[in-house]
């Protein structure tokens, strides 16, 4: 009897496909939402890590016109290119402010878009010496030091280790791709101090650049500023702006602030999504497994009268729903997953937000997590249906068909 | 099964020739008078695409086996090709928060997949059906 009942759910299955596919439909949009919804929340929170890490300073000073043109958040955190410069005395004479713990210069040069396939990109520069937010990064996938001439490369650019680009004419070496960030900072270049000078002096010998009388060697764009211990970053961003004229000391917390205000109202209306999608689909398998059961009143019947019990009639019930639900969860997970992991790089243009996959065991976890979610709710809609069709009366039913 | 395979293989190659010309395509607009690289991929991605609808016809309606064969390895062959053309067989922009490599090329890739899980599972189906017969 016990083999004939499992192949019975089997059959019942492959038998009503339209039932069958039904029901497995209503389960696949619930292991879907649940499953998509965590990735694209966790991806969105990742790449605000990754930003908050990769931004890697407290303060950062830079001259006043760049704030006023809101030029420097564009830059930074929407990936649109751009450069400003001001005068390197300003380094020496912020580096004597008192709380000033870690202090580093950085170059800014946009280049030109050339040839048919070539996009204009940010190339950022750095102080070998005293950098402390491009040098630990480029650790994590170069180990050496970088040569004149040589370039490291954000991980969204079609550009690889050993491969020759050309800037102002001047032919940099791909010395190491970065690690993906979910960043616009992925589609920077970033070179030592020497070679970027090198560039805007290339850039001004070839009248392209916006800043036709700056001495490469006498300019930065940006300083980078981490504060001492014992001291708080509103006193020493305050003593710049109080003490340094022409230019901005700007809190970067403050510059990704719009950042984690938008990802939490995304977060809120994919979560809220989800448990609306979550009560529905239950709702509906309730309704859809009862009304499918009740209909089935004459088969369960016949099954009684042919000696099986009721609570083999549940399991059957029981059975039947939860080979449909672990199909189903099955298959919008592996639909979550063609339609969230390659599209990665669509969905942070669309939100406008970081956005960085997690690890592949939290990937794992997600799909893990939305199939239980799933086989709970489908078996949960099967438990009224199989208590109900366990309470059917056998004799009334037969005599109801005659 | 073999043929509702075979149609879901039609439809999916029609989705890939439509969908590479029209919301899926590589390049919005022609970059200084000329197409970028990624518009030549598109445009071999959608010729791919009418090679798998021309493949999936006739396995439509012809019922000798070896053709259904042939023609599901076929449809398998070219559906691997798609997926390689952008991005490794042909070279594309230069950043890939582009539009070809943010969405034309997942997309080829989704559908390829899909053509390749088709086609198979027509094939696996009219194996286990003929072995039945037998």
């Amino acid at each position: 009897m016990n083999r004939f009942l499992k192949g019975h759910v089997i059959r019942n299955i492959i038998k009503r496909p339209v039932r069958s596919v039904g029901l497995a439909a209503l389960v696949m949009l619930l292991s879907f939402s649940v499953f998509s919804g965590t990735l694209v929340i966790a991806s969105m929170r990742n790449g605000l890590g990754s930003l908050k890490d990769r931004l890697g300073a407290d303060i950062m000073v830079v001259p006043y016109e760049a704030t006023t043109k809101s030029n420097l958040e564009n830059i930074i955190l929407q990936g649109n290119t751009g450069y400003f410069y001001m005068d390197s005395s300003y380094l020496k004479k912020i580096a004597s402010i008192e709380g000033i713990g870690q202090i580093s210069a950085q170059f800014y040069l946009a280049s030109t878009s050339s040839g048919c396939c070539s996009v204009p990109v940010e190339i950022i520069g750095f102080d070998p010496d005293t950098d402390f937010t491009i040098q630990p990064w480029i650790k994590q996938s170069y180990h050496k030091e970088l040569k004149e001439l040589d370039v490291v490369v954000g991980n969204d650019l079609n550009a690889f280790v050993g491969d020759t680009l050309t800037f102002y004419g001047v032919d940099v070496h791909v010395a190491a791709k970065l690690d993906k960030t979910g960043t616009n900072l992925d589609t920077a270049v970033y070179t030592n101090e020497s070679t970027i000078k090198r560039l805007i002096q290339s850039s001004l010998d070839k009248k392209m650049n916006n800043f036709a009388d700056i001495d490469p060697d006498k300019v930065v764009s940006c300083i980078m500023i981490n504060v001492a211990e014992g001291y708080t970053i509103e006193e020493v961003l305050n003593d710049i702006n109080i003490h340094v004229r022409k230019v901005e000391a700007i809190k970067t917390k403050n510059m990704i602030s719009g950042i984690s205000r938008s990802l939490s109202g995304v977060s809120d209306v994919i979560g809220i999504l989800v448990i609306v999608v979550w009560i529905l689909a239950l709702v509906i398998m309730i309704i859809a497994f009862t009304v499918s059961s009740m209909e089935r009143k004459k088969e369960f019947a016949v099954l009684r009268a042919i000696g099986a019990s009721r609570g083999r009639l549940a399991g059957l019930v029981m059975g039947e729903g939860i080979t449909i639900s672990l199909i189903g969860s099955l298959v919008g997970i592996v639909l979550g997953t063609l339609l969230i992991l390659p599209f990665s790089n669509f969905l942070e243009e669309a939100f406008e937000l970081p956005f960085l996959l997690p690890k592949i065991t939290i990937i794992l976890l997600a799909a893990l997590m939305s199939a239980v979610i799933s086989l709970v709710a489908g078996s949960l809609a099967c438990i009224i249906a199989s208590y109900r069709i366990s309470r059917i009366d056998t004799g009334l039913i037969l005599r109801e068909g005659n | 099964m073999k043929k509702l395979c075979n149609i879901v293989t039609l439809i999916l190659s029609l989705i890939l020739s439509v969908g590479v010309m029209t919301f899926a395509d590589a390049c919005h607009n022609k970059m200084m008078g000329k197409w970028m690289h990624c518009h030549y991929v598109q445009m071999d991605v959608f010729y791919i695409g009418i090679g798998l609808i021309v493949v999936s016809l006739p396995a439509l309606f012809i019922k000798n086996e070896k053709i259904a064969l042939i023609s599901a390895f076929v449809q398998m062959a070219l559906a691997v090709v798609a997926i390689l053309l952008p991005g490794t067989i042909m070279d594309m922009c230069m950043m890939h928060t582009m539009r070809c490599y943010s969405v034309m090329k997942p997309f080829v890739t989704v559908m390829g997949i899909l053509v390749i899980i088709s086609a198979l599972a027509g094939e696996i189906v009219n194996l286990l059906g003929g072995k039945q017969q037998k």
